[in-house]
């Protein structure tokens, strides 16, 4: 398959990721979309590296995967932290910081 | 042939999984398709030849994160969202357009796209000669240490963070 065929696929995994992000208010869901626009940026830095014969892509995907496995489980500490206060994990209801 | 019918099935099966993530009411739902997704990337994967980073996709997306989070909505006891249409249906409509918007710009864009700029000398032949996980791993042990151990600091950073934020008492 050539090379725009699996970027437009990364591209539109990434576009449902955003739809997902801004559409959703249950915390957990954003979060699992913001693990879909990884995995859509991982997708197109290995189809860049199979393109130009490089292996730096499949190391970049690397190093994405290992921020990404630390970066959930501090959001996922930070929405246990967040429900034992407010009991609850809609974005909508917490809002202490609203002017 | 065979790389053209796998990559229609894994793409589509990845596209339809992460639309019922995102469109499903029930955060467990979500998870567990969210779960197909990986391996539909993972095959993706490992169609173009990156083995390593396809089992990697595995261990750590389906095998790690996705228990973490499954756990964290079980932990959580939520119930399926209730459809209140009337509270963010302006956003909601406004989210829809945009990602739609976003995604038509960003197919467009790649589309078009041109590879130029000189080629490594890593072909898949080459890689395939020597093996993917020893390709990158000569490449990260030797060129690339330095981030190698930066990462490892930064799941120093995570685990203690996390326990910090998580515990009841500190």
């Amino acid at each position: 398959m050539p090379l725009q065929s699996y970027l437009a696929l990364g591209a539109v995994l990434f576009a449902i990721g955003v739809t997902g992000v801004l559409t959703r208010r249950n915390a957990l869901v954003i979060l699992m979309s913001v693990e879909i626009m990884l995995n859509a940026v991982n997708l197109t830095l290995v189809s860049f590296a199979r393109s130009l014969n490089s292996i730096e892509g499949q190391i970049f995907v690397f190093f994405v995967m290992a921020v990404a496995a630390a970066e959930v489980a501090v959001g996922l500490a930070i929405i246990i932290a967040i429900f034992r206060i407010k009991q609850t994990v809609k974005v909508d209801e917490i809002d202490s910081m609203k002017g | 042939m065979a790389e053209t019918a796998l990559f229609w099935i894994f793409g589509i099966g990845m596209i339809l999984s992460a639309c019922a993530v995102v469109a499903h009411r029930n955060a467990v739902y979500s998870a567990l398709f969210l779960v197909i997704s990986f391996f539909c990337v993972s095959g993706l994967y490992l169609i173009q030849g990156a083995q390593f980073v396809a089992a990697l996709q595995i261990i750590v997306y389906a095998g790690a994160i996705m228990v973490l989070i499954v756990f964290v909505i079980m932990l959580l006891n939520l119930q399926a969202e209730a459809v209140e249409i009337h509270k963010n249906a302006f956003q909601r409509t406004a989210g829809l357009i945009f990602g739609t918007l976003l995604g038509v710009l960003m197919v467009g864009v790649s589309l078009r796209a041109n590879e130029i700029g000189p080629k490594g000398e890593f072909t898949r032949e080459a890689i395939l000669a020597m093996g993917n996980s020893e390709t990158l791993g000569m490449a990260m042990f030797t060129r690339y240490v330095y981030p190698f151990e930066i990462v490892s600091l930064i799941l120093l950073a995570a685990m203690v963070g996390s326990i910090v934020l998580a515990k009841r008492n500190l």
